[in-house]
Protein backbone atom coordinates (compact mmCIF):
# COMPACT_ATOMS: atom_id res chain seq x y z
CA UNK A 1 0.00 0.00 0.00
CA UNK A 2 1.38 3.38 -0.92
CA UNK A 3 1.89 6.16 1.60
CA UNK A 4 -0.54 8.33 -0.31
CA UNK A 5 -3.31 5.75 -0.19
CA UNK A 6 -2.83 5.25 3.54
CA UNK A 7 -2.87 8.99 4.27
CA UNK A 8 -6.04 9.43 2.18
CA UNK A 9 -7.82 6.62 4.07
CA UNK A 10 -6.99 8.11 7.48
CA UNK A 11 -7.80 11.64 6.29
CA UNK A 12 -11.25 10.50 5.08
CA UNK A 13 -11.98 8.77 8.41
CA UNK A 14 -10.77 11.85 10.31
CA UNK A 15 -12.89 14.31 8.31
CA UNK A 16 -15.98 12.06 8.48
CA UNK A 17 -15.85 11.80 12.26
CA UNK A 18 -15.04 15.47 12.83
CA UNK A 19 -17.91 16.44 10.50
CA UNK A 20 -20.24 14.10 12.41
CA UNK A 21 -19.12 15.66 15.71
CA UNK A 22 -19.69 19.19 14.39
CA UNK A 23 -23.12 18.36 12.95
CA UNK A 24 -24.21 16.65 16.18
CA UNK A 25 -22.98 19.53 18.33
CA UNK A 26 -25.19 21.92 16.35
CA UNK A 27 -28.44 20.09 17.12
CA UNK A 28 -30.35 21.82 19.88
CA UNK A 29 -32.42 19.78 22.35
CA UNK A 30 -36.21 19.76 22.36
CA UNK A 31 -37.66 20.85 25.66
CA UNK A 32 -35.63 21.73 28.69
CA UNK A 33 -35.64 18.67 30.87
CA UNK A 34 -32.42 16.90 31.74
CA UNK A 35 -32.09 13.33 32.94
CA UNK A 36 -29.56 12.22 35.50
CA UNK A 37 -28.68 8.54 35.64
CA UNK A 38 -26.24 6.45 37.60
CA UNK A 39 -25.19 3.54 35.43
CA UNK A 40 -28.23 2.28 33.53
CA UNK A 41 -30.66 3.54 36.18
CA UNK A 42 -32.35 6.89 35.76
CA UNK A 43 -32.54 8.59 39.12
CA UNK A 44 -33.74 12.13 38.51
CA UNK A 45 -35.46 14.42 36.02
CA UNK A 46 -34.45 18.04 36.26
CA UNK A 47 -36.45 21.03 35.05
CA UNK A 48 -33.87 23.43 33.64
CA UNK A 49 -36.09 26.51 33.88
CA UNK A 50 -35.65 26.40 37.65
CA UNK A 51 -32.30 27.46 39.14
CA UNK A 52 -31.12 24.92 41.69
CA UNK A 53 -28.16 23.10 43.18
CA UNK A 54 -28.27 19.58 44.53
CA UNK A 55 -26.06 16.60 45.36
CA UNK A 56 -26.20 13.20 43.73
CA UNK A 57 -25.04 10.70 46.32
CA UNK A 58 -24.27 7.10 45.45
CA UNK A 59 -22.07 4.46 46.99
CA UNK A 60 -19.49 5.41 44.37
CA UNK A 61 -19.28 9.10 45.28
CA UNK A 62 -20.92 12.50 45.25
CA UNK A 63 -21.46 14.96 42.41
CA UNK A 64 -22.92 18.42 42.96
CA UNK A 65 -25.12 19.47 40.05
CA UNK A 66 -26.05 23.10 39.39
CA UNK A 67 -28.79 24.48 37.15
CA UNK A 68 -28.60 28.16 36.31
CA UNK A 69 -30.07 30.22 33.44
CA UNK A 70 -31.45 27.07 31.81
CA UNK A 71 -28.10 25.34 31.72
CA UNK A 72 -26.92 22.35 33.70
CA UNK A 73 -23.41 21.44 34.80
CA UNK A 74 -21.50 19.58 37.49
CA UNK A 75 -20.13 22.17 39.89
CA UNK A 76 -18.34 19.86 42.32
CA UNK A 77 -17.36 16.20 42.53
CA UNK A 78 -15.27 13.88 44.65
CA UNK A 79 -14.03 11.78 41.71
CA UNK A 80 -10.26 11.76 41.15
CA UNK A 81 -10.14 13.18 37.60
CA UNK A 82 -12.95 15.77 37.91
CA UNK A 83 -13.50 15.61 34.14
CA UNK A 84 -17.25 15.96 34.71
CA UNK A 85 -16.62 19.47 36.06
CA UNK A 86 -14.25 20.38 33.25
CA UNK A 87 -16.81 19.21 30.70
CA UNK A 88 -18.81 22.34 31.52
CA UNK A 89 -22.41 22.89 30.47
CA UNK A 90 -24.54 20.39 28.62
CA UNK A 91 -24.63 22.04 25.21
CA UNK A 92 -26.43 19.99 22.59
CA UNK A 93 -29.01 17.28 22.10
CA UNK A 94 -26.48 14.45 21.94
CA UNK A 95 -24.09 15.82 24.53
CA UNK A 96 -23.72 14.02 27.82
CA UNK A 97 -21.81 14.92 30.94
CA UNK A 98 -20.16 11.72 32.10
CA UNK A 99 -18.39 10.98 35.36
CA UNK A 100 -16.84 7.55 34.77
CA UNK A 101 -15.66 6.90 38.36
CA UNK A 102 -19.10 7.71 39.80
CA UNK A 103 -20.97 6.22 36.79
CA UNK A 104 -22.96 9.44 36.50
CA UNK A 105 -24.54 10.54 33.20
CA UNK A 106 -26.39 13.79 32.60
CA UNK A 107 -28.18 14.32 29.28
CA UNK A 108 -31.23 15.97 27.78
CA UNK A 109 -34.49 14.10 27.83
CA UNK A 110 -35.18 12.68 24.35
CA UNK A 111 -31.45 13.02 23.86
CA UNK A 112 -29.79 9.88 22.68
CA UNK A 113 -30.16 6.18 22.87
CA UNK A 114 -32.80 3.57 23.54
CA UNK A 115 -34.04 5.15 26.78
CA UNK A 116 -35.62 8.00 24.85
CA UNK A 117 -37.39 5.57 22.48
CA UNK A 118 -38.60 3.34 25.29
CA UNK A 119 -39.88 6.41 27.12
CA UNK A 120 -38.42 5.35 30.43
CA UNK B 1 13.72 -18.38 23.15
CA UNK B 2 17.24 -17.11 22.86
CA UNK B 3 18.72 -15.33 25.84
CA UNK B 4 19.25 -12.15 23.84
CA UNK B 5 15.61 -12.08 22.78
CA UNK B 6 14.47 -12.75 26.33
CA UNK B 7 16.64 -9.96 27.73
CA UNK B 8 15.54 -7.52 25.05
CA UNK B 9 11.89 -8.30 25.74
CA UNK B 10 12.47 -7.73 29.46
CA UNK B 11 14.20 -4.40 28.85
CA UNK B 12 11.43 -3.24 26.52
CA UNK B 13 8.77 -4.33 29.00
CA UNK B 14 10.50 -2.25 31.68
CA UNK B 15 10.69 0.73 29.30
CA UNK B 16 7.02 0.39 28.39
CA UNK B 17 6.02 0.11 32.04
CA UNK B 18 8.03 3.20 33.02
CA UNK B 19 6.48 5.26 30.20
CA UNK B 20 2.99 4.04 31.11
CA UNK B 21 3.36 4.94 34.80
CA UNK B 22 4.94 8.30 33.95
CA UNK B 23 2.18 9.14 31.49
CA UNK B 24 -0.53 8.27 33.99
CA UNK B 25 0.75 11.08 36.20
CA UNK B 26 0.21 13.71 33.51
CA UNK B 27 -3.20 15.33 34.07
CA UNK B 28 -5.55 15.12 31.08
CA UNK B 29 -5.09 18.08 28.74
CA UNK B 30 -8.66 18.14 27.43
CA UNK B 31 -11.83 17.41 29.39
CA UNK B 32 -12.48 14.16 27.57
CA UNK B 33 -12.02 10.59 28.76
CA UNK B 34 -9.51 8.40 26.98
CA UNK B 35 -7.39 11.20 25.53
CA UNK B 36 -3.72 10.54 26.06
CA UNK B 37 -0.73 10.10 23.82
CA UNK B 38 -0.22 6.42 24.49
CA UNK B 39 3.55 6.67 24.27
CA UNK B 40 3.98 3.17 25.68
CA UNK B 41 2.64 1.91 22.37
CA UNK B 42 5.89 3.07 20.76
CA UNK B 43 7.64 0.33 22.73
CA UNK B 44 5.08 -2.32 21.75
CA UNK B 45 5.48 -1.42 18.09
CA UNK B 46 9.26 -1.40 18.41
CA UNK B 47 9.13 -4.84 20.04
CA UNK B 48 6.97 -6.18 17.21
CA UNK B 49 9.28 -4.74 14.55
CA UNK B 50 12.52 -5.99 16.08
CA UNK B 51 11.58 -9.09 18.10
CA UNK B 52 8.32 -10.36 16.65
CA UNK B 53 4.67 -10.72 17.59
CA UNK B 54 5.09 -12.98 20.61
CA UNK B 55 7.60 -10.70 22.31
CA UNK B 56 5.43 -7.66 21.57
CA UNK B 57 2.47 -9.42 23.17
CA UNK B 58 4.61 -10.21 26.23
CA UNK B 59 5.64 -6.53 26.51
CA UNK B 60 2.01 -5.44 26.22
CA UNK B 61 0.66 -7.93 28.77
CA UNK B 62 3.37 -7.05 31.31
CA UNK B 63 2.69 -3.35 30.79
CA UNK B 64 -1.08 -3.68 31.21
CA UNK B 65 -0.97 -5.82 34.36
CA UNK B 66 1.98 -4.26 36.18
CA UNK B 67 1.15 -0.74 34.94
CA UNK B 68 -2.35 -0.86 36.40
CA UNK B 69 -0.99 -2.55 39.50
CA UNK B 70 1.42 0.36 40.08
CA UNK B 71 -0.64 3.27 38.78
CA UNK B 72 -4.22 2.19 38.38
CA UNK B 73 -7.12 0.24 39.75
CA UNK B 74 -9.21 -2.82 38.91
CA UNK B 75 -11.47 -0.59 36.83
CA UNK B 76 -8.60 0.96 34.88
CA UNK B 77 -7.22 -2.56 34.33
CA UNK B 78 -10.47 -3.55 32.61
CA UNK B 79 -10.30 -0.46 30.39
CA UNK B 80 -6.67 -1.20 29.55
CA UNK B 81 -7.44 -4.84 28.74
CA UNK B 82 -10.26 -3.95 26.34
CA UNK B 83 -8.29 -1.15 24.68
CA UNK B 84 -5.01 -3.05 24.62
CA UNK B 85 -6.43 -6.29 23.20
CA UNK B 86 -8.38 -4.65 20.37
CA UNK B 87 -5.43 -2.35 19.63
CA UNK B 88 -2.96 -5.25 19.49
CA UNK B 89 -5.11 -7.47 17.25
CA UNK B 90 -5.72 -4.65 14.75
CA UNK B 91 -2.06 -3.63 14.78
CA UNK B 92 -0.91 -7.16 13.99
CA UNK B 93 -3.39 -7.30 11.08
CA UNK B 94 -2.17 -3.92 9.89
CA UNK B 95 1.47 -5.05 10.04
CA UNK B 96 0.61 -7.62 7.36
CA UNK B 97 -1.03 -5.07 5.09
CA UNK B 98 1.47 -2.22 5.17
CA UNK B 99 5.20 -2.11 4.56
CA UNK B 100 7.69 -1.91 7.42
CA UNK B 101 8.43 1.79 6.88
CA UNK B 102 4.72 2.57 7.25
CA UNK B 103 4.67 1.77 10.95
CA UNK B 104 2.85 5.08 11.52
CA UNK B 105 -0.17 3.60 9.75
CA UNK B 106 -0.08 0.64 12.13
CA UNK B 107 0.10 3.03 15.07
CA UNK B 108 -2.88 5.12 13.91
CA UNK B 109 -4.98 1.98 13.43
CA UNK B 110 -3.94 0.82 16.89
CA UNK B 111 -4.84 4.14 18.51
CA UNK B 112 -8.28 4.26 16.85
CA UNK B 113 -9.12 0.73 17.98
CA UNK B 114 -7.66 1.30 21.43
CA UNK B 115 -10.18 4.12 21.88
CA UNK B 116 -13.00 2.01 20.42
CA UNK B 117 -12.09 -0.81 22.84
CA UNK B 118 -12.19 1.58 25.79
CA UNK B 119 -15.58 2.95 24.76
CA UNK B 120 -16.87 -0.64 24.56
CA UNK B 121 -15.50 -1.24 28.07
CA UNK B 122 -17.16 1.96 29.31
CA UNK B 123 -20.46 0.95 27.70
CA UNK B 124 -20.36 -2.39 29.49
CA UNK B 125 -19.18 -0.99 32.85
CA UNK B 126 -21.66 1.88 32.88
CA UNK B 127 -24.47 -0.29 31.54
CA UNK B 128 -25.49 2.46 29.12
CA UNK B 129 -24.95 3.08 25.42
CA UNK B 130 -25.14 6.87 25.80
CA UNK B 131 -21.39 7.28 25.77
CA UNK B 132 -21.08 5.84 22.26
CA UNK B 133 -21.38 9.42 20.98
CA UNK B 134 -17.90 10.03 22.38
CA UNK B 135 -16.59 7.99 19.45
CA UNK B 136 -17.17 10.92 17.09
CA UNK B 137 -14.45 12.73 19.05
CA UNK B 138 -12.27 9.83 20.17
CA UNK B 139 -11.70 8.40 16.68
CA UNK B 140 -10.18 11.64 15.25
CA UNK B 141 -8.24 12.12 18.49
CA UNK B 142 -6.89 8.58 18.06
CA UNK B 143 -5.75 9.40 14.53
CA UNK B 144 -3.76 12.39 15.81
CA UNK B 145 -2.18 10.70 18.83
CA UNK B 146 -1.57 7.53 16.80
CA UNK B 147 0.21 9.52 14.11
CA UNK B 148 2.44 11.10 16.75
CA UNK B 149 3.39 7.84 18.47
CA UNK B 150 3.76 6.18 15.06
CA UNK B 151 6.27 8.79 13.94
CA UNK B 152 8.09 8.30 17.27
CA UNK B 153 8.26 4.54 16.58
CA UNK B 154 9.45 5.13 13.01
CA UNK B 155 12.34 7.34 14.09
CA UNK B 156 13.23 5.03 16.99
CA UNK B 157 13.52 2.17 14.50
CA UNK B 158 15.60 4.31 12.15
CA UNK B 159 17.93 5.44 14.94
CA UNK B 160 18.51 1.89 16.18
CA UNK B 161 18.87 0.36 12.72
CA UNK B 162 22.65 0.24 13.07
CA UNK B 163 22.43 -1.80 16.26
CA UNK B 164 20.27 -4.41 14.59
CA UNK B 165 22.42 -4.58 11.46
CA UNK B 166 25.52 -5.22 13.53
CA UNK B 167 24.15 -8.52 14.81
Amino acid sequence: MSNKKLIVIFAVIFVTFVAAAIILSGIQPEGNIAIISVGAKQIKEVDLSEDQTFDINTELGTNTVTVSDGEIYVSDADCPDRLCIRHGKLNNKYDSIVCLPNKLVIEYKNGSGVDAVAGR
Amino acid sequence: MKTRKLTNTAVLAAFSLAIFVLESHIPPLVPLYGVKLGLANVVTLYAKATLGTRCALAVLVIKIFLGNFFAGSVVSLIYSLFGGTLCFVMEMLMFRIVEKRQIWGVSITGAIFHNIGQIIAATILMGTEKILWYLTLLVPVGILTGAFTGICAMYTLKATEKIHNRR
